[in-house]
C-alpha cells in the first residue's frame, strides 16, 4: 500500500478556536465541600485542610462527551456569608450549576433554597435553568436522608441529584458529566430547533468519504 | 514677671533689680490715676476725697522704714574700711534706733527695719546718721599700717580712744517721709557732712507707711479685692487695646506699673506675709480664664508649696478648696466646649494653654495636700473628670451635627446632609487627632482621639449605614437599557454624592489608621467600604455595559489607520485601552480598603475585562470581514493599490487585537493586583488566601489571551485563506513557466513588503507561518493534479521553486520563519515526492531496488528463502554468477497467495517440497538492453533445492555501466542490480509463483582476476516479498505515470507481488485518497478535483 502525503495544520490553533466553554458555577454553604469536589474533578487530590474560599477561585478542565471536548471553566464560591456580595457578580454567564449541601450538615441541605434564589436572582436566569443537586461527604455519618433530599429536588422541578464524596473520590467525575449532558442535551434542542439539517448533513457527509477511502 | 517676692513689686520695668538705672519712678499722681480708673471714679469725687481728707486729722502711721545697706563709705581705720553702723531719729520725736555695727568694710549690709511713729505724713523728715567705731589698737594693727595716711589714721584712732571717743560720724541724711514712699518705697540717698562737699558714700533705704487702724483689721480680703480689681483693670486696658489679643498672648499677670505699685503699698500697709500674697494672687489669677496658664500653673505651684508647709490657717485652707473646686469646675466646663475654649485656629497658644491647664488639675491631683482638700469636697480622680467633659463635648457636638438631619424627608437630601455630617466628623476627629490628642495623652494619659473616634464612629454607622443599605436595596435590577436614568444618581462614580459620601467616609476610616488595632476594629465605620459593595458591583455592571458599547463605537469609528508613525495600531485600540485606564482610575480612586476583598473585586474586574476584550476582537474582525466583503470582486488581492490599502487596514486591525493583548497580561499589575496579594499574605491565614487568589486571576488572564491568540490566528487563516486563490494563481503561473518569478517577485514580495511594514512581529511572523502552510498546500495540490500529465523536468521545477521559496521565506536576518522548523512533515514529504517524481521511471525502477536492497539490509521482512550464490567481476569486467543452491522456502499458505494456480487445486504448507527455479537477470532491464535473463534447471519437490549452475553475464566495463538519465550520484542509485528471484514452476499455462527475491547491487560485487575465481566466495542471500508495511517512494512516483509504459508494466508486475492482507493484494492505492491526509475540508475538496 502506498502511503500518503500527510498535510497537517498546526493543530493547537485550531483545538482552541474549536472547543466549547461553558461555564459551571459550584454553590453551597462554606464547608460543605465545593472547592473539594472542584479540586477532585480537576486535579484528583483531596487536601484534608482545605482553606475557606475567598470570593472565587476557578479552574479549567477538558471533558469528552460524544466525541466533543467542552472545556468547563468552573467557578468554585465561597459560601460564607461575608462574601456574600462579592460572588453573586460571578453567576452572570453561567451554562450550570451545582447546588451543593453536605449530607453531614442538615442546615446546609435547608439552605439549598436560599442557594437556588440568589444563582437565579442573579444569574438573571430561569427557574428551569440545568441546576444538579450534589449531597457531598457521603463517607461520613448520614444525616439527611437521601429520600429527604430527592423530595427536594422532585419538588423543584424534578432537578436531578447525586451524592459525592470529594475525599474518597466518589461520584466526583460523574456529578460533572451529569452537568454536563443535561446541558448539552438542551443546547443541542435548541440547536435542532434553530438549525435543523445542518448537523446531520454534515456528519452524513463525513462518514461517506471515510468509507469511500477504506474500501 | 510679676512675681510676690517679699511683698515688693517690680514696678514697670522689664530687667532685674539690682540697680538704679532700672528703678522706674512711679508718682502719687500715676497711682491715682490707675486707681482712679480701676474703681471707675471720677475727677470730682476724687477731688472731694481730696479736701475730705486733708480736713481731717493725719491718722496716726507708722513708718517702716528698711535700712538696707550703704555703699563707698570713706575708709576709716589702718586697713582702708570703716566699722559702720545707723542712728535713726524722726524730727517729732525724741526716740532714736540704732543699727547693728558692722565691721571693716565701706558696703555694710545691714538689713534692719524699723517701726517709727510718724506724727505728720506730709512733712515728718527723719535722720540718719551712719557712725564709725575706732578699733581697739593691737599690735596686729601696727603691722597692718601700710603707708603714711595709715599711720596718721592710727594715730587719729588711738588719740580719740584715748579720749574716750569711741565713735567718729561718717555722714548723715535727712529724708523726707513723703519723698520716700512717693519714689516707690525704694532708693539711695547720698550722705553729707560739714557741707563739705567731700564724697560721703551713699545709703539705701526703703520704707512704707502703715496706718494702725488697718493694720488692726487685718483683712486680707480688701487686699484680694484690689488685686481682682486692678486685674480685671488691667485686661479690661489690654483688651481695648489690642483686640483679638486673647489668643495672642495670654495675661501673664503683669499689671501696670503704678497698679503695681499701690498693689505693693496696699500689702504693706495691710502687712500681708508671703503665703497670704500667694493665695490672694492664686485665688484671683485662677478665675482669670485668660490667663496665661504656665503663669497660673507657677501661681498653683507656690500655693501648693505653702500647703506643704503648713502655712495656712484652717480658714484659708477653706479658701483654697474652694478655689480649687472653682478651678476644677471651670476648667472641666471650659472642655466640655473645648474647641470654643482652646480654639484649634490659635494653634500654639491654644495647646500651650491647655498643656499648662491640663498640668495644673494634674498637679492638684498629684499633690497631697490639695488632693486631700479635694477629697473633702468628695471630688472624683480628675482625669475622669476631664474625660467625661470631653464625651460631653464630642455628645454636644454630635447632638448639633445631628440636628440637621431631623426632618430631612427625601433620600436626595438625606444624602447630602449625610456627606455633610460624614465630613464633620471627618474634621472633628482630624482636630481631635491632630491639636489635641498628644496633649491629653500625654499630660493625663487619656486616649482622647481613640476614645472620640469610636464614639464618634459609631455614631456615624446608624445614621449612614441604613440609608445606603436602603439605597441599594430598592434599586432595581439592571435591565437591558444600559443607562436607568433615575436610578442613575445613585451610581457610584466619581461625581456623584453616594462617590462623595464614600469618599468622605474612607477619609473618616483612615484617620483610625494611628490607632491601636483592637480599636480599629471596633470602630463604627471599619465595614463602611461593605455598605457600598453592592454600589461598587453595580457600577461595574453598568461599567461593561459602558465599555461595550463605547468599544463598539470606536470600533465602528475607527478608520483602522495607524495613529502615528511609531504605532502600528489604530484609534479604537487606544480607545479600548483607555476604558481600561478609566476602569483603572476609579479603582483606584476606590481605594477600596480591605485587602481580601478588593481582591474578590478586582478578580471580577479583571474578568469583565477580559470579555470586554473578546469583545473588542469579535468586532474588529467582523469589521475587517466587512471589508473584506466590499471588495470580493477584486481580482488579484494584494497586489492592486486598492488592494494594499485593504491589506494595510487588515494588518492593522490585526494588530489591534494583538496590542490589546499584550496589555491584557498587564492589567493585573496594573490594577495593584501583586500589591494586594502582598498585603493580604501580611495578614492571618494570608499565605493561603494569596495562593488562592493568585493562580486564579493567572489563570483568568491566561485563558482571555489564549483565547485573543486563538481569534488572531483564525483571523490570519481568513485572511490567507482569501489569498488563497492569488497564491493558488501565483503557484500555477510559476510552474507552468518554470520560474519562481511569478510567486516570488510579484506576489509574495510586495505582500511580504507590505506586511512587515503594517503587522507587528509577532503577527508578522504568525502570517508568514500561515503563508507557508497554504503554499505547501497549494503546491501539494498543484504537484498531484500534475502527477500524470508532467514530465519529470517539469517536478524537477517546481522542486526548485519550492526550495526558492522556502528560502525566500526564511531569510538569514531572522525576520522571517525559521528554516528549520518550517521544514514541515507536509513540506518534507511533498519535497520527497517532487524529487522522485522529476526522475525517469527506469530510474524510479533502480531506486526501488535500491529501497528493496537496504530493507534487505535491515533485515525486517519475513525470510521466504535462503540462496546461496556467488557473483563476480573478471577484471576486464564481465559478470559471472553462479546460483548454488536455495533452502527454506516457504509459500504462503493463504489461498489467495497462489490464486493464480488452479483455482486453489493445491495448498501449499511451509517446508512443502516445491518445483523451485531460480532467475537472475539485471535491472532495471531499461538499462541493459539485450542483456539476457538467465534461469536455472527447475528442481523437483526438493528443498534445499541445489542448482549449480553458472552464468556468464555480458562484458560490462566501467565506463559502460549504465546511468540514468541525470546524474547517479544525484539519484543515489546505483548503476544497476542483480536481481535473483525465486519461483515455484506451475503446470504450463499457470503464472508461476513468486516466492522472494533479492538484489545485489553491481557496485558491491567484487572485481578479481580470472584467476581468482575461485577465491572469491560464496554469498547467502534472504530472499524476501516486497514489503506492504513499508511504502515505497518510488512506487509511489511510479503509479502516477499512468501513461508510461515502462512505469506502468513495472507497476504492474511489482504489485503482484507486494505482500497485501486479505484480499486487497494489487490495487494500488491512490494517494489522494488517503483519508489520513489533509483535515481540511478544501484540500478535500480540490483533491477530489484532481
Ligand atoms: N469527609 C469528607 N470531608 C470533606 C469532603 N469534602 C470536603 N471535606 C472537608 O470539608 C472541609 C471544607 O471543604 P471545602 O471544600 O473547603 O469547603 P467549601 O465548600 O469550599 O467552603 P467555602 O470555600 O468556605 O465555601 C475541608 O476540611 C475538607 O477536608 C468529603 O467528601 N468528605
Ligand atoms: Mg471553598
Amino acid at each position: 500500500m502506498v502511503k500518503c502525503i500527510t498535510l497537517r495544520w498546526f493543530g493547537h490553533l485550531e483545538r482552541l478556536a474549536e472547543s466549547e466553554m461553558t461555564k459551571v458555577v459550584i454553590l453551597g454553604d462554606g464547608g460543605v465541600g465545593k472547592s473539594c469536589l472542584m479540586n477532585r474533578f480537576v486535579t484528583d487530590r483531596f487536601d484534608e485542610h482545605s482553606f475557606h474560599t475567598i470570593g472565587v477561585e476557578f479552574l479549567n478542565k477538558e471533558i469528552e462527551l460524544g466525541g466533543e471536548t467542552y472545556t468547563l471553566q468552573i467557578w468554585d464560591t465561597a459560601g460564607q456569608e461575608r462574601f456574600k456580595s462579592l460572588r453573586t457578580p460571578f453567576y452572570r454567564g453561567s451554562d450550570m450549576c451545582l447546588l451543593t449541601f453536605s449530607i453531614d450538615d442538615p442546615p446546609s441541605f435547608k439552605n439549598l433554597e436560599m442557594w437556588r434564589k440568589e444563582f437565579v436572582y442573579y444569574a438573571d436566569v430561569k427557574a428551569d435553568f440545568p441546576f444538579l443537586v450534589v449531597g457531598n461527604k457521603v463517607d461520613l455519618e448520614r444525616r439527611v436522608e437521601r429520600e429527604e433530599a430527592e423530595a427536594w429536588c422532585r419538588e423543584n422541578g424534578d432537578l436531578p441529584y447525586i451524592e459525592t464524596s470529594a475525599k474518597i473520590a466518589t461520584n466526583v467525575e460523574a456529578s460533572f458529566m451529569m452537568c454536563l449532558k443535561r446541558w448539552a442535551n438542551i443546547e443541542s434542542n435548541q440547536e435542532r430547533l434553530t438549525m435543523p439539517d445542518t448537523v446531520q448533513l454534515d456528519g452524513g457527509g463525513s462518514d461517506r468519504r471515510l468509507c469511500s477511502c477504506s474500501s | 514677671m510679676g512675681g510676690t517676692k517679699a511683698g515688693v513689686w517690680k514696678v514697670g520695668g522689664e530687667g532685674d533689680l539690682s540697680g538704679p538705672s532700672t528703678r522706674a519712678e512711679v508718682h502719687m499722681e500715676q497711682v491715682l490715676r490707675v486707681l482712679q480708673a480701676a474703681f471707675q471714679v471720677t475727677q470730682d469725687t476724687i477731688d472731694r476725697l481730696r479736701t475730705d481728707v486733708r480736713t481731717r486729722p493725719a491718722p496716726e502711721v507708722n513708718l517702716q522704714l528698711s535700712i538696707k545697706e550703704a555703699r563707698e563709705l570713706r575708709p576709716q581705720t589702718v586697713k582702708g574700711t570703716t566699722n559702720p553702723y545707723v542712728i535713726v531719729s524722726v524730727s517729732s520725736n525724741s526716740a532714736s534706733h540704732r543699727t547693728r555695727l558692722e565691721r571693716d568694710t565701706l558696703w555694710p549690709k545691714w538689713n534692719q527695719v524699723f517701726t517709727l511713729p510718724i506724727g505728720n505724713l506730709q512733712n515728718e523728715v527723719i535722720r540718719l546718721e551712719v557712725w564709725h567705731e575706732h578699733d581697739t589698737v593691737k599690735m596686729q594693727g601696727l603691722t597692718a599700717v601700710r603707708d603714711i595716711k595709715g599711720m596718721s589714721r592710727l594715730v587719729r584712732g588711738t588719740t580719740a580712744q584715748v579720749q574716750h571717743q569711741a565713735s567718729h560720724l561718717l555722714g548723715h541724711v535727712l529724708v523726707n517721709v513723703k519723698d520716700l514712699i512717693e519714689r516707690g518705697a525704694d532708693g539711695w540717698f547720698d550722705l553729707e557732712k560739714n557741707e563739705r562737699s567731700k564724697e560721703r558714700g551713699s545709703i539705701h533705704l526703703a520704707g512704707s507707711v502703715t496706718s494702725k487702724a488697718q493694720l488692726e483689721n487685718k483683712s486680707r480680703q480688701s487686699y484680694d479685692a484690689l488685686l481682682a480689681r486692678l486685674v480685671y483693670h488691667q485686661l479690661t486696658a489690654t483688651k481695648n487695646n489690642n483686640e483679638h489679643s486673647e489668643w495672642l498672648r495670654p495675661w501673664d499677670g503683669h499689671l501696670s506699673g503704678p497698679g503695681a505699685a499701690s498693689l505693693a503699698q496696699y500689702a504693706i500697709m495691710l502687712d500681708i506675709g508671703e503665703a497670704a500674697l500667694h493665695l490672694a494672687w492664686w485665688k484671683v489669677g485662677s478665675r482669670v480664664p485668660t490667663a496665661d496658664a504656665v503663669w497660673v500653673l507657677a501661681r498653683l505651684q507656690e500655693v501648693q508649696a505653702a500647703i506643704s508647709k503648713n502655712l495656712y490657717q484652717d480658714e484659708e485652707l477653706l479658701e483654697l478648696r474652694s478655689s480649687f473646686c472653682s478651678f476644677i469646675h471651670d476648667h472641666t466646663e471650659r472642655l466640655k466646649n473645648l474647641h470654643k475654649s482652646f480654639p484649634p485656629s490659635s494653634g500654639v497658644i491654644a495647646r500651650r494653654q491647655l498643656t499648662y491647664t491640663l498640668k495644673a488639675l494634674q498637679c492638684m491631683q498629684h499633690h497631697a495636700g490639695t488632693r486631700a482638700l479635694l477629697d473633702q469636697e468628695g471630688l472624683l480622680p480628675l482625669h475622669e473628670m476631664v474625660t467625661a467633659s470631653l464625651a460631653t463635648h464630642t455628645k454636644n457636638w454630635w447632638t448639633t451635627v445631628i440636628e440637621k438631619l431631623r426632618g430631612v424627608r427625601t433620600t436626595d437630601q438625606q444624602i447630602t446632609h449625610v456627606i455633610n455630617i460624614v465630613k464633620e466628623a471627618h474634621d472633628f476627629l482630624a482636630i481631635a487627632a491632630n491639636t489635641y490628642d498628644a496633649i491629653f495623652l500625654k499630660e493625663m494619659n487619656i486616649p482622647y482621639m481613640q476614645t472620640t473616634y469610636l464614639m464618634v464612629s459609631k455614631k456615624v454607622n446608624p445614621c449612614v449605614r441604613p440609608l445606603v443599605m436602603n439605597i441599594y436595596n430598592s434599586l432595581p435590577p439592571l435591565g437591558d437599557q444600559e443607562e436607568e436614568v433615575g436610578v442613575d444618581i445613585y451610581r457610584l462614580d466619581a461625581g456623584t454624592s453616594l462617590w462623595e459620601l464614600y469618599m468622605n467616609l474612607s477619609r473618616l476610616y483612615q484617620l483610625s489608621d494611628r490607632l491601636p488595632a483592637e480599636a480599629r476594629a471596633e470602630s463604627g465605620v471599619r465595614e463602611y467600604h461593605r455598605w457600598f459593595s453592592r454600589g461598587v458591583l453595580r457600577w461595574l455592571e453598568l461599567a461593561v455595559c459602558r465599555a461595550q458599547s463605547m468599544i463598539r463605537r470606536a470600533v465602528e469609528l475607527d478608520m483602522l489607520e495607524p495613529q502615528d508613525d511609531y504605532c502600528k495600531f489604530s484609534s479604537s485600540a487606544s480607545d479600548t485601552l483607555g476604558i481600561f485606564i478609566d476602569v483603572k482610575i476609579w479603582w483606584q480612586k476606590l481605594a477600596w480598603p480591605d485587602p481580601e476583598n478588593s481582591a474578590v473585586v478586582l478578580t471580577k474586574i479583571l474578568e469583565d475585562i477580559c470579555s470586554s476584550v473578546l469583545t473588542y476582537s469579535n468586532l474588529i474582525r467582523e469589521k475587517v470581514e466587512h471589508i473584506f466583503h466590499q471588495h470580493e470582486n477584486s481580482t488579484r488581492v494584494f497586489i492592486t493599490q486598492q488592494a494594499r490599502t485593504l491589506f494595510r487596514e487588515i494588518c492593522i486591525g490585526l494588530n489591534n487585537i494583538e496590542r490589546v493583548r499584550t496589555e491584557l497580561v498587564n492589567l493585573p499589575t496594573q490594577f495593584g493586583f501583586h500589591e494586594l496579594l502582598q498585603k493580604i499574605r501580611e495578614s492571618d491565614n494570608g499565605d493561603a488566601a494569596a495562593a488562592q487568589l493568585e493562580p486564579t486571576v493567572d489563570r483568568l488572564i491566561a485563558n482571555a489571551t489564549e483565547n485573543m491568540e486563538a481569534k488572531v490566528t483564525e483571523f490570519i487563516d481568513t485572511v490567507v485563506e482569501k489569498m488563497q486563490p492569488t497564491l493558488e494563481r501565483a503557484v500555477n503561473e510559476a510552474c507552468e513557466e518554470q520560474s519562481s518569478r511569478p510567486l516570488l517577485a510579484q506576489v509574495l514580495d510586495p505582500t511580504l513588503e507590505l506586511t512587515i511594514d503594517q503587522l507587528n512581529t509577532s503577527n508578522f511572523k504568525r502570517f508568514m507561518w500561515r503563508v507557508w502552510e497554504e503554499l505547501v498546500d497549494i503546491f501539494s495540490t498543484t504537484v498531484m493534479r500534475n502527477t500524470e500529465r508532467r514530465k519529470a523536468n517539469y517536478f524537477g521545477g517546481v522542486r526548485k521553486i519550492l526550495e526558492a521559496t522556502l528560502s525566500f521565506l526564511s531569510p538569514a536576518d531572522g525576520k522571517g520563519l525559521d528554516e528549520e522548523t518550517a521544514m514541515t512533515p507536509a513540506y518534507k514529504s511533498l519535497m520527497e515526492l517532487l524529487e522522485n517524481l522529476r526522475m525517469s521511471s527506469e530510474s524510479l525502477i533502480a531506486k526501488y531496488y535500491q529501497e528493496r536492497y537496504d530493507e534487505q539490509l535491515e533485515e525486517i521482512l519475513p525470510c521466504k528463502a535462503r540462496l546461496y550464490a556467488k557473483f563476480l567481476f573478471t577484471k576486464p569486467g564481465k559478470l559471472i554468477v553462479e546460483v548454488i543452491m536455495a533452502k527454506d522456502m516457504v509459500v504462503e499458505g493463504d489461498a489467495c497467495s497462489i490464486n493464480s494456480r488452479s483455482g486453489g487445486l493445491a495448498l501449499y504448507n511451509a517446508h512443502q517440497p516445491i518445483d523451485s527455479y531460480v532467475k537472475v537477470q539485471l535491472v532495471p532491464q531499461e538499462w541493459f538492453p539485450g542483456t539476457a535473463i538467465f534461469k536455472t534447471k527447475t528442481q523437483r519437490k526438493q528443498d534445499p533445492a541445489v542448482y549449480e549452475q553458472t552464468f556468464d553475464g555480458p562484458q560490462l566495463t566501467q565506463d559502460s555501466l549504465p546511468h540514468s538519465d541525470m546524474s547517479k550520484t544525484d539519484d543515489g542509485v546505483r548503476a544497476g542490480f542483480l536481481l535473483f528471484t525465486l519461483k515455484d514452476y506451475n503446470l504450463p499455462g499457470f503464472t508461476n509463483t513468486f516466492i522472494g527475491e533479492a538484489v545485489v547491487p553491481l557496485s558491491s560485487l567484487p572485481c578479481v582476476d580470472s584467476s581468482q575465481v575461485h577465491n572469491v566466495t560464496h554469498t547467502c542471500l534472504t530472499m524476501t516479498a516486497p514489503g506492504l508495511d513499508i511504502g515505497y517512494n518510488s512506487l509511489r512516483a511510479l503509479h502516477f505515470r499512468t501513461g508510461d509504459k515502462v512505469a506502468s508494466s513495472f507497476i504492474k508486475k511489482v504489485s503482484k507481488r507486494l505482500i497485501e492482507p486479505k484480499a486487497k493484494a494489487g490495487t494500488p492505492v491512490r494517494p489522494d485518497e488517503d483519508k489520513a491526509r489533509s483535515r481540511s475540508p478544501n484540500i478535500r475538496e480540490r483533491l477530489k478535483l484532481s
